[in-house]
């Protein structure tokens, strides 16, 4: 056999310490480049020990909201005991020192990350070539199927995409069951029948029935027409998540000013109309009332973005910074219509269909729950439904009960109150084709779910 | 940052880095140094701090007010910046 590794010719194609210089270089001065870098590389994708070590530090440092300058990773390096050696000042500072700001951090990181992978391949042929050496009678199948198995794995390019088999698959469909199992037996025993969730509470008791919650992963599309409470009802998720429950969502605006926002919270949060709030039109306790509702928004987890030109590639990198920095886990886009053109040659329900799918991607990477609002037609369709249908988990619509509804349908004559329908048009994980009565305050702001009268 | 404030920025933190590593100056001296390059280049804040400081080197004499100065500047939260105000009032009143 003439298998022979040349140490010379392969190390060369093993790591590239200039993409890898680049990559932290452009993280000490470049907030993009830090979001872009700790989505996608890991220290051990550095060949280099010790630029390993920079990134890390870099990564811990911008999770704890600190912009990882030159200075802060001395700080941080000598502090830990990291940095020690005059030698490590110096790579160091080359780093701190050679920034060339070009956009192409992308090609860089791609570059180091490649690296990371061919030294992958270069241990397996090495690990196979000895197995190949020191056995040579071994079963010649059992062989090929490791090493395919093992090839597999490596051109994987990211860790999700395992490949389960039928092992784990029975092993994971017994846990979730037998989890459900001992909840069920939780809930009738401990909580008196309430169904706890599986994610963040919707804010509406029928709703998380039906649900279970907003799930981490999870495309939620809500449609509206103008007027009829897009924001309104973001706002009451954003409350129900954020000062109910004291999680963090981020909340991405491209029609209203931060005042504008701010404005509603205090109506939201204190039931007085938006209009006399608006005008200043009110008296001195509820004014108090207002500040008191204030001082709750300060304790929440409400992040907000207005950003009137969004598009799909800025949501991507403010969602990778806030699941980061804040560990958000849920983000909601009010609303898609108005984010701007990727591609003018493209139509309106391409362009919609390619930003729902991109949030879908987001929603799965990071593990969060991303809510869409989308503008309804006056006829109350909705452009290219059937496309953001297939790809979101849960699709809502938010329609005023119409007039004959109330005069004929006697399920609907039992919630006097209602003025609204929250219509699930689709749910991957349970019932859909409901329309759950609810009440609509267009003047507070607010939302619930209608009382149900029984007749007698 | 301009070029030449950068080339500045770069050497001085390497310099105040090097110092510590060679154990000419303590972690906590270095730390605060550091964080003083940040506030001036990079932030440009707490203006009056460095003013006072720039006072405090024309008239430093080793004496013991100096040490009482310097230990109050080492152990300043920069974070709190009601707590550098009211430090910062009580250093003018020893200078």
């Amino acid at each position: 056999m003439n298998l022979q590794f040349s140490e010379q010719i392969t190390e060369e194609y093993l790591y590239d310490l200039e993409s890898e210089r680049r990559v932290l270089s452009s993280m000490l001065h470049n907030e993009d480049a830090c979001i872009e870098a700790h989505n996608a590389l890991i220290s051990t994708d550095f060949y280099s020990p010790r630029n390993a070590t920079i990134f890390a530090l870099a990564c811990s440092l911008y999770e704890r909201e600190i912009h990882p300058t030159y200075v802060e990773i001395i700080k941080e390096g000598h502090g830990l005991g990291l940095l020690t050696h005059p030698r490590e000042l110096e790579e160091l500072k080359y780093i701190a020192e050679h920034y060339i700001d070009d956009e192409n951090i992308k090609y860089w990181i791609k570059r180091v990350k490649d690296k990371a992978r061919l030294r992958k391949f270069e241990a397996f042929l090495k690990e196979n070539y000895q197995r190949l050496a020191e056995m040579p009678d071994q079963d010649v199948e059992q062989m090929l199927m490791a090493a395919e198995e093992q090839l597999t794995n490596l051109t994987a390019l990211e860790i999700d995409d395992h490949v389960d088999s039928p092992a784990e698959m029975a092993a994971l469909g017994y846990d979730e069951v037998e989890r459900r199992f001992l909840r069920f037996k939780e809930i009738r025993e401990l909580y008196k029948g309430v169904i706890p969730l599986d994610g963040l509470s919707t804010g509406f008791e029928n709703l998380n029935h039906i649900t279970l919650g907003y799930k981490a992963g999870d495309l939620i599309i809500l449609g509206a027409q103008t007027g009829h409470g897009k924001t309104a009802f973001a706002l009451h998720t954003a409350r129900t998540i954020a000062v109910d429950h004291g999680k963090n969502i981020l909340y991405l605006n491209t029609e209203m000013s931060r005042q504008q926002i701010a404005l509603r919270w205090g109506s939201i949060l204190s039931g007085i109309e938006h209009d006399r709030i608006r005008t200043g039109d009110i008296n001195e306790s509820e004014l108090s009332l207002i500040l008191n509702g204030y001082s709750r928004l300060r304790e929440s987890g409400f992040y907000s973005y207005p950003c009137p030109n969004l598009t799909p590639e800025k949501t991507i990198s403010i969602a990778r910074k806030f699941k980061a920095q804040k560990n958000i886990e849920m983000m909601v886009v009010d609303y898609v219509g108005r984010m701007e053109k990727v591609d003018p040659r493209l139509s309106e329900w391409q362009i919609l269909e390619q930003i729902v799918k991109t949030q879908k991607m987001l929603a799965q990477n990071l593990k969060i729950a991303v809510m869409c609002l989308v503008q309804l037609n006056p006829d109350g369709t909705l452009q290219g439904a059937k496309r953001m249908k297939n790809e979101c988990d849960l699709m809502l619509k938010l329609a005023p009960i119409p007039r004959e509804d109330r005069e004929e349908n006697e399920e609907i004559a039992r919630y006097p109150d209602a003025n609204y329908y929250l219509i699930i048009e689709k749910n991957r994980d349970g019932r859909s084709g409901v329309s759950i009565p609810i009440v609509f305050d267009l003047q507070k702001q607010s939302m619930r779910d209608a009382q149900r009268i029984d007749q007698r | 940052m301009q070029k030449e404030e950068k080339q500045l920025y770069d050497e001085a933190a390497s310099l105040i880095a090097d110092l510590a590593l060679r154990e000419v100056i303590s972690a906590e001296e270095m730390r605060f140094l550091l964080t003083i390059l940040d506030l001036v280049i990079i932030r440009r804040d707490e203006p009056e701090l460095i003013v006072f400081l720039k006072q405090w080197a024309q008239n430093y004499k080793n004496s013991e007010t100096d040490d009482i100065i310097k230990a109050t500047l080492l152990a300043l939260d920069f974070n709190d910046k009601e707590a550098v105000g009211t430090n910062l009032n009580i250093l003018r009143d020893l200078l």
